[in-house]
Order: structure tokens, then C-alpha cells, then sequence
């Protein structure tokens, strides 16, 4: 089999192309779309759940059960209406689930700050280390709910009504959550 | 300058919520300038560092091999089907290769205006290709030689095989490739054809002299005007002598995105970078799929630069208004761009 090597900015796939290999994978057993699928959800489900487990061995467990099942489900994996929301929602339920076996190594709802660090190159963080540090301090200091929604609208581009179902919350507390944050954030980077 | 903060943070809150306007995201950046906590704030919310593919690539080997019942169950049921679907596909093969030898049918990969998709050519090489693009691979594709003909813009990430060269042959230009990553657009009805360079090596030739060979370096691009390089008037002003028709140029990253201008269009963002209007026309058409008219009275060589994430036309088509430089009429899949009434 050919190997595709997918480029940085690639992973981020369109909602057709994770419909395409939705439905590749559940009728086909295709290895191919399940790499895709693999590939555009592993970099950020690592960083959603880090921030639920102190451990990122932990967090990249949590993401490979959540896409084993995933697998398993065969041709029912097209009953599931909306893929991104799905399994987004699995993450944070798997990630809980794992925090909650694992109490000595994991936060609630709370943020491990060298989350981005485990995934960037020696190279890039060298570039940016010091605005990285100096967002990641201020990221830290966010109340753990209102940093958590931060994090999955930052690094998914959901929506606020996804992330309301994700999180389980209020559409109008996701949106109050993401004021407070850039408010807070601001008012952190401005010393 | 407190309102200039206050409006720089509702300005994020609606980035943040999707429903920010061209026009507003232009005024964001504007705000950002070159203020370094502005700058750092805006990243925040960005985020999503570069990911290393190479970690995901070898988490992936990994999960792949512990992953339960990848094999199917050797029920007996199970294995007629697959032995049918096996054949079935063999079928189908041999009929398309057999249609291929007889009727000599080229394989062909083509995307309608305003699709996008990425294909697999045989010899693993991945290709993007934009709307209304057309690939063609040569007879004998990655047997004797690896030849395509192409029009369209695609991003190329091609394997090496220095036995057998890459070839991408266009209207006005060849381009040799030795394993590399870049981005061409070559659409037969624009004015140039553009080559970026990602990483690795390309050499293009100009079928005017087709026995000079010019290489490109990584981070460089090249654009080949069909009717030689016009100035700001709009008229002919060949540079470099009368042969040479092309400019090389650095390819330009804008803050806050995650690749060259040149490629960000593989992530679904429609980008004009300080393109004429009617690049922006021709760019419009294969985006969105509709036509695009430009007026008489229109500034033909007003340039515009912008970056829309996930728009819609109208949306895109306002924020170009706003300008103030143009205004826009569409009716169903008809757009018409003309000269602003005052």
C-alpha cells in the first residue's frame, strides 16, 4: 500500500471529505480513509484530552480507544449523524472516564500548560518559544471550564452550538466562557 | 486607544464564534499592525501549533497493529464475500485496463469549478487539485515514464524516483521534478502560470527555448506571463530581454496562517495576494462555481489582497465591495464586477 504523507495544514479535513470516509470505513473497511480519519482527529484529540489528564501517554490512549471503537463499529458507523461532534464528545467522556481511574495523575477539567509542546518540532519552538510560554502562562491562569471550552473552539474551529453539545453546556455559557477568556488573556499579555 | 483594544477583543470574540466578516478580519489585522501583544493575543486564539506528522505517523503504525480484528473473522460466509468482492473488483479492473489498451483512453482526473479533491496517481504521488483543474497522465504512466499534462492549480507532493523525472507539462511550460512539494497554478485562461516551491527541487523550461533549463529554489516562485510581464498600466514591458517572460519571486507568508499564501488554499481558504481583478474574477469562478463578468468600467488592474476562511460568495463579494474600489450585481450563478458608482 501506498503511504501518504500528509503535510502540515492537511489534517484538517472538510466535513464532505470526513463523510466520504465515514462511509469508506464503515462499508469498505477502507485502511486508507481510516488513516485519514486517524490523522484528522489524533493531533488535536491528544491536545483536547491533555488537558483532562496530566499524562500524555494517558491522553494518547484515551484518543487510540476512542478511534478503536470507532472501527469496531463496522457499518454502524454510519448511523452517527455528525462525525466531528461524535467524536469530540467521545474524547471528553474518554478522557473523563480515564481521569477518573487515574485520580493521582489527572486534573478536572484542568490543563496540563506543555500540552502544544509534546506535538512542535525542536525547530518551530524555538521560533516562538517565548510567545508560546507567555500564552501558555496566560492559558494557565484561565478558570478550568472557561479554559477547557477555549481550547476545543481554538483548536477544532467548532462551533459554539457544537461546543455546547460537546461540553454539555449552554450555548450562552460557551459564548460567555470565550469573552471571559480573551478578556483574561488581554488583560494577562498587556504586562 | 482603549476603544482600539475593546474593538480588537469584540473583533476576536467574533473570530473565535465564525461569524466574523472579511471586512472585520481585515480591520483585525489592521489593528494588530505591529503590535507585538496584539500579535501574541491573536495567536492565542488561533493556536493549533504545527503538528509533527512524523509523531502522528508512527502513533498511527502503532494503533494500526493493536487494532482488534482488523483481519475479518474467518467465517466462511465472510470469505465467499470477500472472494465476490475480489473477483468483482478484478472485473472491473480488467475491463478499465482493457478499455484503456483499446481505445487508447488516457487516465484522466478532473474537478468541476468549485470542487476540490485530492487524488492518488499510481506511482504514490499525492496530488490536490482546485476547481475546474484537469490531469492527464501520459500512456505508459510510471512504467517507462512519469509524464502528465495538466491545467488547473494543484499541490503536488510527488515521490522520488530519480530514475524516472516527474514531468508536469502545461500550455506555456515543462517542469521537471525530482521528489518535491509545490504548488502550480496553470489555468488556461489566466495570464501567467505560477510555480511555488515547497521543499526539494524543480527546473521548468519555456518552450520558446526549451534546451535552458531554470531552477527554482524552496521558499522561491516563479511566474510565467504568457504575453510577456505587463506594469501597472497594463501594457507589454518585457524585462530582462525579449525571451524572458518570467519573474522569480519569494512565496509570502501571512501572519497567523499555517502555510504560504500560495498553498492555503489546500486548507480551504480562498486567498488573493495582491492579485489583479481579473485574477480575483478568475479565482472567484473556480472557488465558487459561478461566472464572473467584469464591466467595462471597471479598474481591471485594481489589485486586492485577502484571505476568506470558509465564505460565502456573498459574503466575499461585499467585503470586495467595501473596498470601495468596486461594486458587484449577481443573479443566480452570474456575478458582474464593475467601477464603484460615487
Amino acid at each position: 500500500m501506498t503511504k501518504i504523507k500528509l503535510k502540515q495544514g492537511e489534517n484538517i479535513a472538510s466535513d464532505d471529505e470526513l463523510r466520504e470516509w465515514q462511509h469508506l470505513v464503515a462499508y469498505h473497511r477502507d485502511e486508507q480513509a481510516y488513516r485519514r480519519l486517524f490523522f484528522h482527529f489524533y493531533p488535536l484529540g491528544v491536545r483536547f484530552c491533555t488537558q483532562y489528564l496530566r499524562r500524555g501517554e494517558l491522553a494518547e490512549e484515551a484518543v487510540a480507544d476512542v478511534m478503536t471503537n470507532l472501527w469496531l463499529m463496522g457499518k454502524k458507523l454510519m448511523d452517527i449523524q455528525n462525525l466531528r461532534v461524535y467524536v469530540l464528545k467521545a474524547f471528553r467522556n474518554k478522557a473523563l472516564d480515564y481521569a477518573e481511574k487515574n485520580r493521582k495523575f489527572s486534573f478536572q477539567e484542568e490543563l496540563v500548560h506543555d500540552m502544544a509542546a509534546d506535538l512542535q518540532s525542536p525547530e518551530e519552538r524555538m521560533i516562538s518559544s517565548e510567545a508560546v510560554a507567555a500564552i501558555d502562562r496566560a492559558l494557565d491562569s484561565l478558570p478550568p471550564k472557561c479554559r477547557a471550552v477555549f481550547l476545543l473552539v481554538r483548536e477544532t474551529r467548532c462551533t459554539y452550538r457544537e461546543a455546547a453539545e460537546i461540553m454539555g453546556i449552554a450555548e450562552n455559557t460557551v459564548n460567555r466562557h470565550i469573552q471571559t477568556a480573551i478578556r483574561q488573556l488581554a488583560a494577562l499579555l498587556r504586562l | 486607544m482603549e476603544q482600539d483594544e475593546n474593538r480588537f477583543e469584540a473583533l476576536l470574540g467574533k473570530f473565535m464564534a465564525g461569524t466574523i466578516m472579511p471586512g472585520e478580519h481585515l480591520e483585525m489585522m489592521d489593528l494588530i499592525g505591529n503590535d507585538d501583544r496584539k500579535q501574541a493575543l491573536y495567536e492565542a486564539c488561533t493556536g493549533s501549533g504545527p503538528v509533527d506528522q512524523q509523531s502522528v505517523e508512527a502513533a498511527f503504525e502503532r494503533h494500526w497493529q493493536q487494532l482488534p480484528s482488523r483481519v475479518h473473522p474467518a467465517g466462511r460466509y465472510f470469505v465467499w464475500r470477500r472472494v465476490v468482492a475480489a473477483a468483482a473488483v478484478l472485473l472491473v479492473l480488467g475491463l478499465v485496463v482493457f478499455q484503456s489498451i483499446y481505445r487508447g483512453n488516457p487516465q484522466t482526473f478532473i474537478t468541476q469549478v468549485g470542487e476540490r479533491k485530492s487524488v492518488i496517481l499510481p506511482d504514490g504521488s499525492t496530488v490536490r487539485l482546485n476547481g475546474g483543474s484537469k490531469l492527464v497522465l501520459d500512456d505508459g504512466f510510471n512504467q517507462a515514464n512519469r509524464r502528465i499534462t495538466f491545467r488547473g492549480e494543484g499541490y503536488f507532493q510527488i515521490e522520488k524516483d530519480a530514475k524516472r523525472p516527474f514531468t508536469i507539462v502545461t500550455e506555456g511550460t515543462t517542469i521537471n521534478v525530482l521528489g518535491t512539494v509545490f504548488n502550480l497554478r496553470a489555468y488556461e485562461e489566466e495570464d501567467k502560470i505560477e510555480t511555488s516551491l515547497i521543499s526539494g527541487r524543480v527546473e521548468f523550461t519555456l518552450p520558446a527555448n526549451p534546451t535552458k533549463k531554470i531552477p527554482l529554489q524552496p521558499g522561491k516562485k516563479v511566474s510565467v506571463y504568457k504575453e510577456g510581464i505587463r506594469d501597472s498600466s497594463g501594457t507589454a514591458a518585457l524585462t530582462g530581454g525579449a525571451t524572458e517572460n518570467y519573474i522569480v519571486s519569494d512565496i509570502t507568508l501571512s501572519p497567523g496562517q499555517p502555510m504560504a499564501n500560495e498553498t492555503l488554499w489546500t486548507a480551504d481558504k480562498l486567498v488573493f495576494d495582491g492579485d489583479n481583478l481579473v485574477l480575483v474574477a478568475s479565482k472567484l469562478e473556480k472557488w465558487y462555481g459561478v461566472e464572473v463578468k467584469i464591466a467595462n468600467g471597471a479598474n481591471r488592474e485594481k489589485k486586492f489582497s485577502a484571505i476568506f476562511p470558509h465564505m460565502e460568495l456573498d459574503t466575499v463579494l461585499q467585503a470586495l465591495a467595501r473596498t470601495g474600489s468596486l461594486r458587484f450585481s449577481r443573479s443566480g450563478e452570474s456575478v458582474t464586477l464593475d467601477a464603484p458608482t460615487d
